[in-house]
């Protein structure tokens, strides 16, 4: 062939950077684009959750009382819990609330809540992890015996014990009572059982990295220890990083709204999945379509994560074992 | 539960039961017609084990602590007093327990003497003095130890040496109780003509405690028995178990019945729980009934139905629904005014379960009491007619308040439709431009805790309240007049009212002796405290919806506390 010609053919058989491979195994995979459109969907809901109350000229707070059959002990007038075209998923019993509002409000919240504390419990998981990964040692030995006796609480038991007392501690230093107080400790509570997850995962790959050429290269080109751990080491963990978020999202989301169900979560009225979880057992028999929502709701939003976070392993690592 | 106010029996007082109750009250000089046993219920059976599964334990069941509607007709069944209630088919009467007579008044009303039954004895064998029945109304004197319960002994026996508890006082003694040589009858001289004296020794505060027995705050725990039934477990919270106490003899009784052999509440399910389990007819609900549970969202599937025609009990009950505006606290009059408008009745009743649960009503007071009963505009309109929430009303009140105060905490408990009919008023409250912050309180402490005072406390107060007897002063002293407070404690009166004004009309009715007078000067009071001072807003009348099992026979509407009651109740073979 003419040189040309050769010179062609090699610009478009380019080297492709591992991210380039990974980004591409992923897209290629099913399961990934239906669980990561389904992952997008109820993002987009909760983001979108104001535009509905715009365009329905409604709030997820407003009682409708013309919507309840009052003889009948308040249930919504109607076939499946009320649907209609003014209420797209029914209405809440002895309320009236509008369910498709409160559905999305809800998915705010409890997307919300759980992102934030999955990013708490992930800033605090990889600085421990390489701390402790890093240093090995002593330092290790202590981090690790933390990361142990924080996994072994029963962490509902303990976050519902422990919310209301975090919260009168913080009332009683002059803050407000109200979700304003609670919507914080709740993310606090939950990163602090989360944390352990991440740095044990974070430690692993560090300390199987800190042996590794390039880190040996640079601790002979006399780099401080600070640069090896974020310059040189932290840049590289990204992809198990990437990884434990996409899987420890649908764990705090569940553990939310595991909180509100059981009494310590969110307070009322704001519109919460574990919260209409809660008060829709009381109607499972006379309205089934309020207990479905929110269940089925958390059901596929978990799904998607964890299938979504899957494959985000698999394509960043293809040769882990299953 | 619902917490019950005070009653008053001159001679004959109407209850707003369905039935058409009346509560009759022999006159003092009929004597010998008040043996026991009280009178077989029809196809009553003994035997059998009967369960109650209610959402949450009793408050108290010490008698000088006791003052939840409930809880008061429940532990009957190992607390006797000098006279009590008997309900029996559809009457109720006020009969001698521990007395033997209905007492005797003399001087004006200001000194009442009651004969004593012999030989009635506590669960150990050891009788029931004179002197135990001092003691216990001298026990509820001791404020500092023993919190809550009715204020009757110390608001009405002469005290002239400030009695103040044996616990801080050990050695003085009461000497407006004094008991007669043989210790075979009681006197009580009293501060000022209480004509209705009667109707207040059925309450606790008169309740006999054997002073060696006396446990002090722990005597909740295990109460010593008077009564057919003493208690063989109690885990706070969990569960109770009483068993037959042999020592009570029904020939000496003609108020209660003992027809079960064993008795088993749990506590702690929710209402969702106890509620379809009642209906379900299934394991151990077949024999078993809730004091605190009552049908909502199973109402729709109950209501009007065949098959539980026989195991379904509704009545008109006693109690009202309201919400009490904390005057300390929410200060200017067009702010409170603001609220009265703002809160939507629908929403409420709604909340609550509908109209098979609450009927609107402007006051508090039934409609049964006609002399004290008004009807009258709230927020210049008919509740009954116009239910909705006068929303531009009161944006108009809160423009008009000095002292604009729009955050706002909403107290309620954490049972049942509590937090749904909370949520409607603070939904109602931000409409018209409040913010609102709902607080949940453990059922166990709720009337405690909202009645601290200086600190924490909340402004707008979910409450209910049954009137102890069928006049207004049973609802109205408690519930409004200023002189229950202490710097500390509210007591009843969770509005803290203490407007001069209105305390003036108080003092005004402490002399009346007519019960048609007082009524009608306490209904008066009710609606100026509603319409001018906008302490409470009244919202409806709940009607009670109770379902037991199908073994469980002789459950009724008990006409002196007015709730569902176990008292006459029987395991069907």
């Amino acid at each position: 062939m003419s040189t040309q010609v050769i010179a062609e053919e090699a610009s478009r058989v380019e080297g492709r950077s591992p991210s380039r491979m990974a980004w591409e195994r992923l897209t290629k995979d099913r399961t990934a684009k239906v669980s990561a459109t389904v992952v997008l969907i109820f993002i987009c809901l909760s983001v979108f959750a104001p535009l509905f109350a715009w365009l329905t000229k409604d709030t997820p707070n407003a009682f409708h009382p013309e919507t309840l059959d009052s003889a009948m002990g308040a249930l919504p007038i109607g076939k499946l819990g009320g649907v209609s075209g003014d209420h797209w998923f029914g209405v809440e019993p002895q309320t009236g609330r509008d369910l498709f509002l409160r559905f999305v409000y809800g998915a705010r919240t409890s997307l919300s809540i759980a992102l934030a504390a999955t990013f708490v419990a992930t800033v605090i998981g990889v600085v421990i992890g390489l701390v402790s990964g890093f240093f090995g040692g002593k330092i290790d030995q202590f981090l690790s015996r933390l990361m142990e006796i924080v996994l072994a609480f029963p962490s509902i038991l303990f976050a519902l014990a422990i919310t209301p007392v975090l919260e009168d501690v913080l009332i009683g230093r002059g803050l407000q009572a109200g979700n304003g107080t609670r919507i914080p400790v709740i993310i606090m509570v939950l990163a602090t059982f989360g944390w352990p997850y991440i740095a044990r995962i974070v430690r692993g790959q560090v300390i199987s990295l800190r042996e590794r050429e390039f880190v040996d290269a640079a601790r002979a080109l006399g780099a401080s220890k600070f640069h090896l751990i974020f310059k040189q080491i932290l840049p590289n963990l990204w992809a198990p990083i990437l990884v434990t978020i996409a899987l420890n999202i649908p764990t705090m989301i569940t553990a939310e709204a595991a909180l509100t169900f059981l009494g310590a979560g969110v307070m009322a009225p704001l519109s919460d999945w574990g919260a209409m979880l809660l008060s829709s057992v009381a109607f499972y028999e006379v309205d089934p379509m309020y207990t479905a929502i929110p269940g089925f709701a958390l059901f596929f939003l978990v799904l998607a994560f964890n299938l979504l976070g899957d494959s985000v392993r698999d394509a960043l690592d293809p040769k882990s074992s299953r | 539960m619902m917490k019950l106010g005070r009653k008053t029996g001159s001679v004959i007082a109407a209850f707003a039961l369905c039935a058409g109750v009346v509560v009759a009250v022999p006159s003092a000089s009929a004597a010998t017609e008040f043996a026991g046993p009280a009178p077989a219920v029809k196809g009553a059976t003994k035997g059998g084990t009967l369960n109650i599964f209610d959402q949450s334990d009793f408050e108290h069941l010490d008698p000088a602590r006791n003052y939840v509607g409930g809880a008061l007709d429940f532990y009957r069944f190992f607390t006797r007093a000098l006279l009590n209630y008997r309900t029996y088919e559809g009457k109720t009467e006020l009969l001698p327990d521990l007395a033997a007579d209905m007492g005797t008044a003399s001087e004006n009303a200001t000194v009442w003497t009651f004969k004593l039954r012999p030989n009635v004895k506590w669960e150990d064998g050891s009788t029931i003095t004179c002197a135990d029945i001092k003691y216990g109304t001298m026990r509820s004197y001791a404020d500092d130890v023993l919190k809550g319960g009715t204020t009757y002994a110390k608001d009405f026996l002469d005290n002239p040496g400030n009695y103040k508890g044996p616990y801080i006082q050990p050695s003085a003694d009461l000497p407006s109780i004094t008991c007669s040589p043989k210790g075979d009858s009681i006197t009580y001289k009293l501060s000022q003509p209480v004509p209705y004296f009667q109707s207040i020794v059925a309450y606790g505060s008169f309740a006999p405690i054997k002073k060696s027995k006396d446990t002090g705050a722990n005597y909740d725990n295990k109460p010593f028995s008077s009564g057919p039934y003493k208690i063989q477990t109690y885990n706070r919270g969990k569960d109770l178990t009483l068993i037959r106490n042999a020592q009570w003899d029904p020939k000496t009784d003609p108020t209660r019945w003992n027809y079960p052999d064993k008795i088993v509440l749990k506590f702690g399910a929710d209402q969702a729980v106890i509620e379809n389990g009642l209906i379900s007819d299934s394991g151990l609900y077949k024999t078993a009934m809730s004091l605190d549970t009552e049908l909502v969202a199973g109402l729709s599937k109950v209501v009007g139905v065949a098959k539980y025609k026989n195991r379904f009990l509704q009545y008109q009950s006693p109690y009202s629904r309201h919400y009490l505006i904390n005057m300390d606290t929410v200060t200017d009059v067009n702010v409170r005014k603001a609220i009265q408008c703002a809160i939507d009745y629908n929403t409420v009743i709604l909340a609550a379960g509908g109209s098979n649960v609450g009927s609107p009503s402007n006051s508090m007071i039934p409609s049964s009491l006609s002399n004290a009963y008004r009807k009258f505009d709230i927020c210049g309109r008919d509740v009954t007619k116009k239910p909705e929430a006068q929303t531009a009303a009161a944006k108009d009140f809160l423009s008009k308040a000095t002292v604009k105060k729009t955050d706002l905490t909403v107290a309620f408990r954490d049972k049942g439709t509590e937090k749904a009919r909370a949520s409607a008023v603070g939904a109602a409250l931000e409409a018209a431009g409040f913010k609102v912050t709902l607080k949940e309180y453990p059922v166990a402490s709720y009337y405690t805790a909202i009645a601290v005072r200086g600190a924490d406390e909340p402004d707008v107060i979910q409450g209910s309240w049954g009137y102890d007897w069928a006049a207004a002063t049973g609802i109205v002293l408690a519930l409004l007049d200023g002189r229950t407070m202490t710097k500390t404690d509210a007591k009843s009166n969770y509005s803290r009212q203490n407007d001069s004004a209105i305390q003036k009309l108080f003092e005004a009715t402490d002399s009346m002796t007519d019960v048609k007078k007082s009524d009608k000067a306490l209904g008066d009071i009710e609606q100026k405290t509603i319409q001018d001072l906008a302490t409470v807003v009244p919202v409806y009348m709940q009607i009670a919806n109770s379902i037991f099992g199908s073994k469980v026979g002789g459950v009724q509407a008990d006409g002196g506390y007015g709730t569902t009651s176990p008292a006459a109740a029987y395991i069907k073979k």
